[in-house]
């Protein structure tokens, strides 16, 4: 059912699982949140990667589909006071209703124009929010005291660290399979999938719909991580760029190199910030960004496959002779 | 017939691709069309599956294709092998293969085996990524994409270009083949007219979208005039 190399590849999801489980053990709880935060990156890069990285249909709206999942769940908790376990649910469903919306533009239009009118959505959210009924949204301030789903650090980080986990190793499978291929072919050769006698509208809509759906469950689970959600912090370009650069800088269409590159970018800013405070150190971000991206255009993801095959087969040939 | 197209005609805004073309093909048969580059081959085999908006009747076993989507249209039974361009570079090559299988679940391990045995190399490097294989090889993949969904009638778009003549005869010896040992109807769009008429039993040639002649092997080879557009003898006896 999975292609070859699946098991090789189990293996390292479960070194990273038992690392990660244990990472609370010796890290301070400010290290703690970090990772708290790359985890929901991570959540934001998979489920771009499923969408932009397997299908070429590349979003600069995704921050549209987050937001949709977090003002869902805000505005149902902080105004109806409804439970949790109801509003995250609902807001997912409405956000896999809006990816629908996402996918008419990809019927017609792919390539730069269908980054533009993504980018267009996130822009047309952004405006919504803050002069459409800004009593019940919050307006520019955003709504706080959104409630916890789980307090503590600790706590937080094992709750995003969880879900991250569950929906990269559900994915990271999914494209694994034949459905995963099928997914990834329409990336490199649309017309060509067709000739094959796939139907790429049903299965754009199902990497569309799969993609707004983590889109929403992160988004929502974010914001009550933040106990506030603000369209500026939101749909801030910044914001974009960061989920944008996660997944091309660990290697988009792998899934496994979107999670990498979200923990490379989040622990970069993050260990930078005491030795340079300011905004510099986006310089630093950048340079780095940039180098290794010349270095190795398919990503971290690609970097780390060739060192560990060039060590495997020194190993072998060591062993031989 | 097995495949009946009347009248066909393609434009591309206010191009004429396809000007009221009428071909057959029996079952059983290698039937091919020559043509120059721009002729409209390629957008031939792309109206019989459906790829581009045409006018015309394309029936498919008493089947009218024109109603049909092209996933539709390939579950029927046509394979197609479009120029090797249109492969998935970054995907190895059993992925490629996989991707045509698509439509033909049940039969995957047997038409690997049928692809295998056909092209050898390609069960040698079948986890190569197809972006670094050579010309030829990539041209057995995009075949061997075809074939995996159990095709009855093989459509092949320019198998031989830009192919050496040993990769060329290997292309040609496979869709003999497949023909004689699998009783597969096929129809190739080719510009090489002497690889098409060694191989094809009814060629129809095709000039700035119109067909402008047809016949068999041999009758081609007697009509003067082709001999002179398409093989080069007005060229040889000068």
């Amino acid at each position: 059912m999975f292609a070859k190399g699946t098991n090789k590849g189990f293996l390292g999801w479960m070194i990273f699982g038992i690392a990660m489980l244990a990472l609370p053990l010796f890290a301070s709880s400010a290290t703690v949140r970090i990772f708290v935060f790359a985890n929901y990156i991570a959540i934001f890069a998979i489920s771009w990667d499923v969408l932009s990285g397997r299908t070429g249909y590349i979003s600069f709206g995704h921050p549209f589909l987050i937001g949709i999942g977090g003002y869902t769940t805000a505005l149902l908790t902080h105004h109806l006071d409804m439970p949790l376990y109801i509003t995250i649910p609902a807001a997912v469903l409405v956000t896999m209703i809006a990816g629908t919306l996402f996918f008419l533009p990809a019927l017609r239009i792919r390539g730069t124009y269908f980054a533009l009118v993504t980018l267009a959505f996130m822009e047309l959210m952004y405006g919504l929010v803050q002069v459409v009924a800004p009593d019940i949204t919050g307006g520019t301030r955003g709504l706080t005291g959104l409630p916890s789903i789980v307090t503590g650090a600790v706590s937080n980080y094992y709750l995003s660290f969880g879900v991250m986990f569950t929906l990269g190793l559900a994915m990271w499978l999914l494209i694994r399979t034949r459905l995963g291929t099928a997914l990834g072919s329409i990336g490199m050769n649309e017309e060509a999938v067709r000739a094959c006698g796939l139907n790429t509208t049903k299965l754009k809509l199902f990497a569309f719909t799969l993609s707004a759906m983590i889109a929403g469950l992160g988004g929502a689970m974010y914001i009550h991580y933040l106990g506030s959600i603000a369209p500026r912090g939101l749909f801030d370009v910044s914001f974009l760029f960061t989920i944008l650069v996660a997944c091309l800088l660990g290697g988009a269409g792998t899934i496994t190199g979107p999670i990498m590159g979200a923990f490379f970018l989040t622990l970069l800013l993050e260990f930078l910030r005491p030795y340079i405070p300011g905004s510099e150190r986006y310089l630093i971000y950048g340079v780095a960004t940039l180098v290794l991206y010349v270095l190795q255009p398919r990503g971290i993801h690609r970097l780390i496959q060739i060192t560990v095959n060039w060590f495997v087969e020194g190993f072998m040939r060591r062993k031989s002779t | 017939m097995m495949l009946q197209i009347q009248n066909l005609s393609v434009f591309y805004s206010k191009a004429m691709s396809l000007n009221r073309a009428s071909i057959d093909v029996e079952a059983g048969d290698i039937a091919a069309i020559i043509g120059p580059v721009g002729a409209g081959k390629s957008t031939l085999l792309d109206a019989v599956l459906g790829l581009n908006d045409a006018t015309g009747s394309i029936t498919f076993e008493d089947k009218n294709l024109r109603q049909l989507p092209t996933s539709k249209i390939v579950r029927l039974g046509i394979g197609y092998a479009p120029e090797r361009g249109n492969l998935f570079t970054q995907m190895n090559v059993r992925e490629n293969l996989l991707v045509g299988a698509y439509t033909s679940r049940a039969a995957i391990e047997s038409n690997l085996d049928l692809v295998f045995d056909l092209f050898p190399i390609l069960k040698k490097r079948q986890n190569q990524e197809v972006g670094t294989q050579s010309g030829g090889e990539r041209q057995m993949v995009s075949l061997g994409r075809a074939l995996m969904n159990s095709p009855r009638l093989l459509l092949v778009d320019e198998p031989t270009i830009g192919l050496s003549p040993k990769v060329c005869v290997d292309i040609a010896t496979a869709l003999t083949r497949l023909n004689s040992q699998h009783g597969l109807t096929i129809l190739i769009a080719e510009q090489n007219a002497n690889f098409t008429l060694g191989l094809a039993q009814y060629i129809y040639l095709l000039e700035a979208g119109r067909i402008i002649g047809s016949g068999t092997a041999d009758e081609l080879r007697a009509d003067k005039a082709i001999q002179e557009s398409y093989f080069g003898n007005r060229a040889r006896s000068t």
